[in-house]
C-alpha cells in the first residue's frame, strides 16, 4: 500500500450560532480552519491544544459524526466524504473511536458483553455462543476478566469502563483508533494503566492512533508526532522528540512552559502568556495568536501565517520564527 | 406510595368494570313503572328517569370511560412517540412536523372532537381518535426533547461509530430513554381523555345515548337532580375517583422515574 | 515515636482524628477515617490524592459544609485558633466561614449566583462580614477585582458570571474569597477545570496573594505538578487516611510511602527518559464501605507483608518533619 493511512486535506468546520434557512450572514463558530495532516499505519499522531482549539471537532469530523464545511478526509486514499450511507458504514469498521467520559459513553441499560459485541453484530449475525466467545476474547484483550460480561456499566470502576470503551473500539479490528481525551477523566494511577494498554495494543495489532489530549505529559509519552492547535489551526506539527526538545512556535513554547513540573526544587511558576484564548466566533485578524504573542510584528496582525516546512521536517505557522519565503509551503 | 394508591384504585375500577356482567344487573333494562326511585334492596342506587338501574349503568359506564381513556392515551403515546422520535432524530423534518403539531395544539379539543364526530356520526372508535388527536402534540414535544438530549450522548455517538444502522440506534439506544417521560405523560393524557369523553357525551356527541356512559348519564338525569340526586351523583363521583386514580398513578410514576422529585 | 505536635501560636488549624462518614440505605462509607494534621500560619499546605481519597470531604468537614442528610462528622476535633469548630453553633460557624476561613471550588460557575453581578456578590460578602455600607463595599469589590488582575475592573464589576470566561470567573471567586482578608483559604481543585496557560496564571495569582496577605492556604489537588509548584508542605491521602506528610522538597526528593512513590512514578515525566511502559499501580482503590483491616494500600502494594494485612500502620515521624504510615517505610526509601 502506498501513501499514508489517513490523510486530512484542508479541513474546515464552521458551526452556525443559530439555525436558520434563509439568512446568509449568520455568525459562525470557526471551530476548524484549514487543517491538513496525515497519519501513517501504526503510528500515533497526537493533537494538543486548549479548550476551544478545535481538537474535538477534528475527532468528530474524522469519524464523520459531523460533515465538514470544506475539505476532505481520505482513508487509504478513499474520500470518506464521498461515500453513501451504506458504504460509510463499512468504512467505519476501519476507523473507531474511544471517548473521553467512561460514564456517558456506555449505554447504562446494556451489559458489558452487549456493549462490546454490538459493533460486530451490526455487520454479522452471531449465535449466543459466538457472542460470548467474542466478548470473552475482547475482555481478555483489554485486561478484564470474562466474568464481567454480564455486568452493567454502573457496577464497574472508571478504569474498567474505559477498558470496555477500548474493547468496543477494538471489536471491529480497526486500522486506526481516534482517542478523544481518552485518559483525561481518569485518576493518574488508572491513567497509567490505560496508556500502557493502548501502547501494548498498538505494538501487538499495529493500530494507528489519533490521540487527542490537552495533557502535554501524556502526549509526550504516547506520541510519535504532535500537532499543536490554536483557535482552529495547526500552529506546529513535529515529531514528539523535536517538539518537546525545542518548540519553535511561541504558542508551543508557552504551552510547554505552563505545564507544572512535579519537582519543588525546579518550581518556577512561570506565567508564559497573559490573556485568554479569543472567541472562535470573531478570531483576531492575521495570526490568531498575535494578541498574546510577545514576538508579534506588523505582519502578524494582518496576514495569516501558512504552515511552512522547516529544515528539520517540522511544520510551523509563524511569520517570525518560520518566514515563508525561505521554505516550501506544506 | 402514590403509584400503589393510584395503581390499586385503577386496578379495582378495571376489575369492577370487566366483571360487570357477573354481578351487576342489565344496564339497559327499561321499567317505566319504577322511574326515579330512591335506593332500595333491588336497586342499590335507585333508578333513573327511564327506570334503569343506576348502579348497573354506573358500573357499565366505567367500561366506556376506561376504554376511551386508556385507548386514547395508548394511541396518543404511540403517535407522539413516533412523531417525536422522527422530529428529534431526523432534523430535516423537525421544523415541518413541529409546526403541524403547533397548529394541532391551537385547535380547541372540544371543537375538533365535535367537528370530527359530526362528520362520521357517533361511535367509540371515532371518539377515541377525536380525543387522542389533540393530545398527541404534547406527547410528541416531550419525546422530541428527550431524543434531542439523548442523541448527543457519547454512547449514541459510539453506536453510530460502531456502524449501527439508524433503526438500531433508535430502538436500542434512544427509545428506552424516552419511556419514563412517556409513561408519566400518558397518565396525564389518560385522565384528560376520560374528562373529555364525559364532556362530549354530556353534550350528546360522545358515545351513542343507549350505551351507558357517565357523561350520558349526567346529561339525561340533570333535570332530576333535585328529585333523584343519585342519578347524577353516582356517575359524577365515579368520574372523580377514576381521574384521581389516574392522576395519582401519573404523579407516582413521575416520582419513581425522577430522583430529584423523590428526594423531597 | 508519634508525630510531634507543633503547638503555640504557629498553628492556625489543628485537625485531630477527624472522621466523616456517608450514610446511604443500609451502608456506611468511611470517607475520612481518622485524619490529623495542622495548617501553620501563612503556609501553603497541599493535600493530594486520587478521587475518593477523602481530600475534598476533609475540607467540607472543616467548614461543616457536608450534605446534611447523607453525611456526618462522627469524631475528632477541628481546632481553629484553639476553638473547636465542630462544637460551634450554626450562627457562630457562619461568622467563621468567609470571614476567617474562605473557600474556592473547582467550578466557579456553580458557586457564583448567575442572577447577580459579580461586583454585587463580592460587595455583599464584604457588607455581611465588615458591616461596610453599600458604596464602600462596591468600591472594595472593584479594588479586589483589580487585586486579582482582572483588566478593566470598573466595567467588570457590572458583569454577570456568564459574561466572564472560566479563568476570569475563578479570579472573581478568589477576589470574593479574599475580600474579607481570611486567615485561611481552602482551595479545592481551583485550576482543574482550566487550561494550562490559564492554570499557570491562576496559580501564580494565588501564590502572590498569599505572600502579600499572609493568608494560609490549604490547597487540595490531584495534580502533583501543581503541588510542587505551590506548596511548602504536603499531605498525601489514600482511602480516607493520611499516608504521608512532609515538606514538599523532602516529599518529592525522598517519598517514603509506597503509594506516594507509585503515584509519582505513574505520571509521565520526561526527566526519567522515555520509558516504554509507565509504572502502574495494579488493582483499584478499596471500597470504603467495609472496615479496612490492616493497611488499606496493602492489596496493591508490592512490599505488603503479613503485618500490613493485619495491623493498620499509624503516621509516624521518620525524619525532620516527615511522617509516614507504613510498616516498611525504611525499606521503601532505601529501595
Amino acid at each position: 500500500m502506498s501513501g499514508p493511512l489517513l490523510k486530512v486535506k484542508n479541513l474546515v468546520k464552521h458551526y452556525p450560532l443559530r439555525s436558520g434557512i434563509m439568512k446568509k450572514d449568520l455568525p459562525v463558530v470557526r471551530a476548524v480552519e484549514n487543517v491538513s495532516f496525515s497519519v501513517e499505519a501504526g503510528e500515533t499522531l497526537c493533537i494538543v491544544g486548549e479548550s476551544g482549539c478545535g481538537k474535538s471537532t477534528i475527532a468528530r469530523l474524522l469519524m464523520r459524526l459531523v460533515d465538514p464545511t470544506e475539505g476532505r478526509v481520505l482513508l487509504d486514499g478513499t474520500d470518506i466524504g464521498s461515500l453513501r450511507k451504506d458504504e460509510l458504514r463499512a468504512w467505519r469498521r476501519r476507523m473507531q473511536m474511544v471517548f473521553q467520559d467512561p460514564y456517558s459513553s456506555l449505554n447504562p441499560r446494556l451489559t458489558a458483553g452487549q456493549i462490546i459485541t454490538e459493533p460486530v453484530e451490526n455487520f454479522e449475525r452471531l449465535s449466543r455462543k459466538q457472542r460470548e466467545a467474542l466478548a470473552a476474547e475482547l475482555l481478555q484483550q483489554v485486561g478484564l476478566a470474562p466474568e464481567i460480561m454480564h455486568r452493567l456499566p454502573s457496577e464497574l470502576s472508571g478504569g474498567q469502563r474505559q477498558r470496555l470503551g477500548i474493547a468496543r473500539a477494538l471489536s471491529l479490528k480497526p486500522s486506526i483508533i481516534i482517542a478523544d481525551e481518552a485518559v483525561s477523566a481518569l485518576d493518574v494511577s488508572v491513567q497509567a494503566q490505560i496508556l500502557n494498554l493502548l501502547m501494548d495494543l498498538q505494538e501487538e495489532l499495529g493500530i494507528a492512533f489519533v490521540f487527542i489530549s490537552h495533557d502535554l505529559g501524556v502526549v509526550e509519552h504516547i506520541g510519535d508526532r504532535v500537532a499543536v492547535m490554536y483557535l482552529g489551526r495547526i500552529v506546529e506539527l513535529a515529531t514528539c522528540e523535536s517538539l518537546f526538545a525545542k518548540p519553535v512556535h511561541p504558542y508551543t513554547e508557552a504551552l510547554i512552559a505552563a505545564a507544572p513540573i512535579p519537582d519543588p526544587t525546579r518550581a518556577r511558576l512561570e506565567v508564559p502568556i497573559d490573556g485568554e484564548v479569543p472567541s472562535p466566533v470573531r478570531p483576531p485578524q492575521g495570526c490568531a495568536f498575535h494578541p498574546r504573542c510577545s514576538l508579534a510584528e506588523e505582519r502578524c496582525r494582518t496576514e495569516i501565517p501558512p504552515l511552512v516546512l522547516m529544515q528539520d521536517g517540522r511544520g510551523v505557522a509563524c511569520h517570525v520564527r518560520a518566514p515563508a519565503r525561505q521554505v516550501t509551503i506544506l | 406510595m402514590l403509584v400503589l394508591a393510584g395503581g390499586g384504585l385503577l386496578m379495582l375500577l378495571v376489575v369492577l368494570a370487566v366483571a360487570a356482567p357477573l354481578y351487576a344487573g342489565d344496564p339497559e333494562a327499561l321499567d317505566p313503572f319504577i322511574r326515579l326511585q330512591p335506593p332500595s334492596g333491588e336497586h342499590w342506587l335507585g333508578t333513573d328517569n327511564l327506570g334503569r338501574d343506576v348502579l348497573a349503568r354506573t358500573i357499565y359506564g366505567a367500561r366506556i370511560s376506561l376504554i376511551v381513556g386508556l385507548m386514547s392515551a395508548f394511541l396518543a403515546a404511540i403517535a407522539g412517540l413516533t412523531i417525536g422520535i422522527i422530529a428529534g432524530y431526523l432534523r430535516s423534518f423537525d421544523n415541518l412536523i413541529m409546526r403541524v403539531m403547533d397548529a394541532l395544539m391551537s385547535i380547541p379539543t372540544f371543537l375538533l372532537a365535535i367537528a370530527l364526530i359530526s362528520l362520521t356520526g357517533p361511535g367509540i372508535g371515532i371518539l377515541i381518535f377525536a380525543v387522542a388527536l389533540p393530545e398527541t402534540p404534547s406527547v410528541s414535544r416531550l419525546v422530541r426533547s428527550v431524543v434531542l438530549s439523548v442523541r448527543e450522548r457519547p454512547y449514541v455517538q459510539a453506536a453510530i461509530c460502531g456502524g449501527a444502522r439508524l433503526p438500531k440506534v433508535m430502538l436500542r439506544h434512544i427509545l428506552p430513554s424516552t419511556f419514563a417521560a412517556l409513561m408519566v405523560q400518558s397518565a396525564t393524557v389518560c385522565a384528560s381523555a376520560i374528562m373529555t369523553e364525559a364532556g362530549l357525551s354530556f353534550l350528546g356527541v360522545g358515545v351513542p345515548p343507549e350505551i351507558p356512559s357517565w357523561g350520558n348519564m349526567i346529561a339525561s338525569s340533570r333535570l332530576y337532580l333535585a328529585t333523584a340526586p343519585l342519578t347524577v351523583l353516582a356517575p359524577g363521583v365515579f368520574l372523580a375517583i377514576t381521574v384521581l386514580a389516574v392522576n395519582l398513578l401519573g404523579d407516582g410514576l413521575r416520582d419513581l422515574f425522577d430522583p430529584r422529585s423523590r428526594s423531597r | 515515636m508519634q508525630v510531634q505536635e507543633i503547638t503555640g501560636d504557629d498553628v492556625l488549624l489543628d485537625v485531630r482524628n477527624l472522621e466523616t462518614h456517608f450514610f446511604s440505605e443500609g451502608s456506611v462509607t468511611r470517607a475520612v477515617g481518622g485524619v490529623s494534621f495542622q495548617v501553620r500560619k501563612g503556609e501553603t499546605l497541599g493535600v493530594v490524592g486520587e478521587s475518593g481519597c477523602g481530600k475534598s470531604v476533609t475540607s467540607l468537614s472543616i467548614l461543616r459544609l457536608l450534605p446534611k442528610l447523607t453525611a456526618r462528622t462522627v469524631g475528632g476535633e477541628v481546632r481553629f485558633r484553639g476553638r473547636d469548630l465542630l462544637k460551634l453553633s450554626e450562627g457562630e460557624m457562619r461568622k467563621i466561614r468567609g470571614d476567617k476561613i474562605a473557600m474556592i471550588f473547582q467550578d466557579p460557575m456553580t458557586s457564583l449566583n448567575p442572577v447577580y453581578t459579580v461586583g454585587r456578590q463580592i460587595a455583599e460578602a464584604v457588607e455581611i462580614h465588615t458591616g461596610a455600607s453599600r458604596t464602600e463595599a462596591l468600591a472594595k469589590a472593584e479594588e479586589m477585582l483589580r487585586l486579582v488582575r482582572i483588566a478593566d475592573p470598573e466595567r467588570r464589576v457590572k458583569n454577570y458570571p456568564h459574561e466572564m470566561s472560566g479563568g476570569m470567573r475563578q479570579r472573581a471567586m478568589i477576589a470574593m474569597a479574599l475580600a474579607c482578608s481570611p486567615e485561611l483559604l481552602i482551595a479545592d481543585e481551583p485550576t482543574t477545570a482550566l487550561d494550562v496557560t490559564i492554570q499557570a496564571q491562576i496559580l501564580r495569582l494565588i501564590v502572590d496573594l498569599k505572600e502579600r496577605t499572609g493568608t494560609a492556604v490549604m490547597f487540595i489537588t490531584h495534580d502533583l505538578g501543581v503541588v510542587a509548584e505551590t506548596c511548602q508542605r504536603v499531605i498525601v491521602m489514600y482511602a480516607g487516611r493520611i499516608v504521608e506528610q512532609a515538606s514538599a522538597v523532602d516529599l518529592f526528593a525522598r517519598p517514603m510511602h509506597p503509594y506516594t512513590k507509585a503515584l509519582m512514578r505513574s505520571v509521565p515525566d520526561r526527566r526519567r527518559g522515555k520509558e516504554r511502559r509507565l509504572p502502574e499501580i495494579p488493582g483499584i482503590v478499596p471500597s470504603l464501605r467495609e472496615a479496612v483491616i490492616g493497611c488499606s494500600f496493602a492489596p496493591r502494594c508490592p512490599r505488603a507483608t503479613k503485618v500490613c494485612r493485619e495491623k493498620t500502620p499509624v503516621l509516624e515521624e521518620q525524619g525532620q518533619d516527615h511522617a509516614v504510615a507504613c510498616w516498611h517505610a525504611h525499606e521503601v526509601v532505601s529501595a
